[in-house]
């Protein structure tokens, strides 16, 4: 069994005997938390093709917080100068540091005209970073309403830190003043929580 | 109707407790994979679906204890080898090789996705419910494996063999899911679930499609042998018991 | 549970560099500016932040299984379901951090490689063994709370794809620390061998947990490139000590003991004696504390650790079993292009 396995690996050293596997493809994520927000970019993942970026998508980057909608494409599209005339997906990211957010569409007939375009409709006189384009037929997306996303169905909250707060507390004031917990707590909520 | 006959109580734990021991020691199966899969956003996407089963195992025990009055971890934990009830495919040894998991799940996921959506037309409101609900859960399995399946049916022919010969492996034991949980007549006879005698072509009718769009296949045959539904585990079961009651069982009262 | 902090920096050598370009891209980072990888960057800081991101993602991947091995004797629902999540983000840390990593330059077949040859390193603390469930809660709850202090600082570094992981990351630990809080606070509320049990493992882990951090801080620590480029923007020793504040009452009010240990060479504790350093300063606030055993960490790092070469086996024979899987669903991609 593969518990048995874990602890039972024969030592190996020296050099690998096999090929290194040629360097998948990467594609870009981008999550929509509720119904009411934008397309964030979420991450990047490697996969061989669609289906499995898809899979791999939905599986990971969908699954941090609740998600309702998904866009899945290939990095190389994003920046790609070429095209087709469609409708392209604009991704503007407003400074260095920050992740690129969804403003709007546009018809354009390549990559380079579909940016033009973003700039001058949803940039105009804000100072930007770099602007994302995707042809829409470059894109997956993935409605969480008709294909679940985010598990709604069984509770999440042991995957998440508010589900450990309320016991955590309690257990905390057992032992403690709760004057020490709020100090010992008020860390927690400083940076990351 | 929400309230079941005190007569059809045990026949209903039975049924429960076969469903809910499946999503279990598959989920404790596949969650062995996680941190050493055969690429990393595979690893997560499995592990995922390995949670969602262990999620599904505890919905299901916690039905169970509303009709006989057990907390869950008890009745996921607590139990001797012979008052399991789970078929063992689930927990049929998959030696580190990726199509073995990949063949083991893809048996055990379709049946899930026709077991549901029959348990879903249920009388008793609580189980059709709550089968609806994960219902919707499982399709995001079924979608998934068959990903996998098409992936490495059609990769290269190593992979094909390597795939067929899993599937070949696992069909024994995968028809052992269709044994029939003790009682499950006076269900029929109460009206509580329909007789169905189209189950296993159903199933079988869904993986061959799936399995066939990969150029692989699958024969196997129904039989009537008495196994995990009846409490007769086989040694990879027992194994995977003394794993998961390891800690457990030091003190079974104390919190953990 | 993650980490990068003990990184050695040995490079930072810009003498190629236009000094122009230099000196706008020093001040641009010193002013609080952050980098992106189309960036015009020195070759220092992109190999030094190629080498902080691998190693990171090295540590996430290495750390995912001694846990790993916990996940199917978890005792209870809940505990099952959360270990294989905590385990899962740790993979999805290690994937996100070799993907920024392989922005920087090298594929992420090489760093695994690199990895399971010992070429590269991981964090020292996933050297340790985990021989008992209250391991596993220790390590949520220490470990992990040392690596968001650590991740915290971090994500106000310099790099954008690394602080967005950061943030990311972050939030996911927040849940393992939290739930690391709640496993040792159930034990701590248990029985007499659950307490035991928390105490033994507690004494394992402790100083793991101050050595987290990374070697004591060197006279020149400011001016060296990860803090000058503000890869880094907190002092290991500064960490260590806001660590020590925070985490030695806290376990001392759910009656754990701070003890300084001798180790065998297995990990096995050999004796244990109460901190004779341990007090707070009232005037600093600063709580007091015996320094880990630095010449055993170094020798641990060395490769010499209970379980280095247990883990880098593992790692090794997962990578070689998976070799087909890999190759077969990049084969059965007909068009290389195909969306």
């Amino acid at each position: 069994m593969l518990s048995e396995s874990r602890t039972n690996v024969p030592e190996a050293k020296g050099e690998l005997q096999t090929q290194e596997v040629q360097k998948f493809p990467i594609w870009e994520v981008f999550t929509k938390k509720k119904e009411s927000a934008v397309h964030l970019h979420a991450g990047s993942l490697s996969a061989p093709d669609s289906e499995l970026a898809q899979c791999f998508a939905r599986e990971h980057y969908g699954q941090d917080q609740p998600c309702v909608n998904m866009w899945v494409t290939r990095r190389d599209f994003l920046t790609a100068d070429s095209g087709e005339n469609e409708s392209y997906e604009l991704f503007v990211q407003w400074g260095a540091g920050l992740r690129y957010e969804h403003v709007g569409e546009v018809e354009a007939c390549n990559g380079v005209e579909a940016r033009d375009k973003c700039k001058e409709l949803f940039c105009a006189d804000k100072k930007h970073f770099t602007i994302w384009s995707c042809p829409n037929s470059g894109i997956t997306k993935i409605d969480g309403s008709t294909n679940m996303i985010w598990r709604e169905t069984t509770d999440q909250a042991y995957r998440l830190a508010s589900g450990y707060s309320k016991v955590v507390r309690k257990k905390w004031e057992a032992l403690r003043e709760s004057k020490a917990v709020d100090d010992y707590q008020s860390e927690d909520l400083k940076d990351t929580y | 109707m929400c309230e079941l006959d005190q007569n059809l109580q045990t026949p209903m734990v039975e049924l429960l407790l076969s469903l809910a021991d499946d999503k279990l020691f598959l989920g404790h199966r596949n969650s062995d994979w996680t941190g050493i899969a055969p690429i990393l956003e595979a690893d997560i996407a499995f592990s995922s679906l390995a949670q969602d089963d262990i999620a599904h195992a505890s919905a299901f025990y916690e039905l169970i204890g509303t009709v006989n009055d057990k907390n869950s971890d008890q009745i996921a934990f607590g139990r001797t080898c012979n008052e399991y009830r789970c078929a063992d495919i689930v927990t049929k040894s998959d030696n580190f090789n990726w199509a073995n998991a990949i063949a083991r799940q893809l048996y055990c996921n379709t049946f899930d996705y026709h077991r549901l959506a029959r348990l879903s037309k249920s009388n008793w409101s609580p189980l059709s419910a709550l089968s609806k609900r994960i219902l919707a859960e499982q399709t995001i399995h079924v979608d998934h494996i068959s990903t996998w399946i098409q992936h490495l049916g059609n990769g290269n022919s190593d992979s094909k063999a390597r795939l067929q010969e899993a599937l070949n492996t696992f069909a024994p034991y995968a028809v052992m899911l269709f044994e029939e949980p003790e009682g499950l007549q006076e269900l029929h006879d109460a009206s509580i679930l329909q007789n169905d005698s189209d189950f296993y072509t159903d199933w079988k009718s869904t993986i061959d499609v799936i399995l066939n769009s990969a150029g692989v296949t699958c024969t196997c045959e129904l039989t009537n042998t008495k196994g995990g539904r009846s409490g007769k585990h086989d040694e990879d079961f027992v194994r995977s018991l003394a794993e998961l009651q390891e800690v457990f069982s030091t003190d079974p009262l104390a919190a953990w | 549970m993650s980490a990068s902090a003990n990184v050695e920096v040995k490079v930072g050598d810009c003498s190629n560099e236009d000094p122009q370009k230099l000196a706008a891209f020093e001040e641009h980072v010193a002013n609080g500016g952050l980098i992106e990888p189309n960036d015009w960057m020195p070759e220092a800081y992109r190999s030094l932040m190629l080498r902080m991101a691998e190693h990171h993602a090295n540590s996430e991947i290495v750390g995912a299984l001694p846990e790993g091995e916990w996940i199917v004797k978890a005792p209870s629902l809940l505990r099952k379901l959360a270990l294989t999540a905590k385990v899962q983000d740790e993979v999805g840390h290690g994937q996100m951090l070799y993907e920024v990593a392989q922005d920087l330059g090298k594929s992420r077949n090489a760093m695994l490689r690199d990895l399971i040859t010992g070429v590269t390193k991981y964090h020292n603390c996933f050297n340790y063994p985990c021989p008992t469930w209250a391991d596993i809660c220790m390590i949520a709850w220490l470990i992990d709370g040392a690596a968001i202090l650590n991740q915290g600082t971090l994500a106000h570094g310099s790099f954008g794809p690394y602080i967005r992981t950061m943030r990311r990351i972050n939030m996911e630990e927040a849940f393992h620390f939290k739930h690391g809080e709640d496993m040792v606070l159930t034990l701590m509320s248990g029985t007499d061998s659950q307490k035991q049990m928390a105490q033994e493992a507690f004494d394992r882990w402790w100083e793991p947990s101050i050595a987290f951090f990374g070697p004591n801080d060197r006279p020149d620590e400011l001016e060296r490139p990860a803090m000058r480029w503000r890869m880094k923007t907190a002092t290991n020793d500064d960490l260590r000590q806001k660590f020590v504040n925070r985490f030695a009452p806290a376990a001392m009010a759910t009656g754990l003991v701070i003890n300084v240990c001798t180790k065998d060479d297995q990990g096995n504790v050999t004796s244990a004696t109460p901190d004779p350093l341990l007090k707070l300063d009232e005037e600093t606030g600063h709580w007091g504390f015996t320094q880990p055993n630095w010449e055993e960490f170094f020798r641990v790092i060395r490769g010499n650790g209970p379980c280095n070469k247990d883990r880098l086996a593992l790692r090794r024979f997962s990578y070689e079993q998976g070799e087909w899987v890999r190759k077969a669903i990049l084969d059965g991609t007909t068009t290389p292009c195909k969306n």
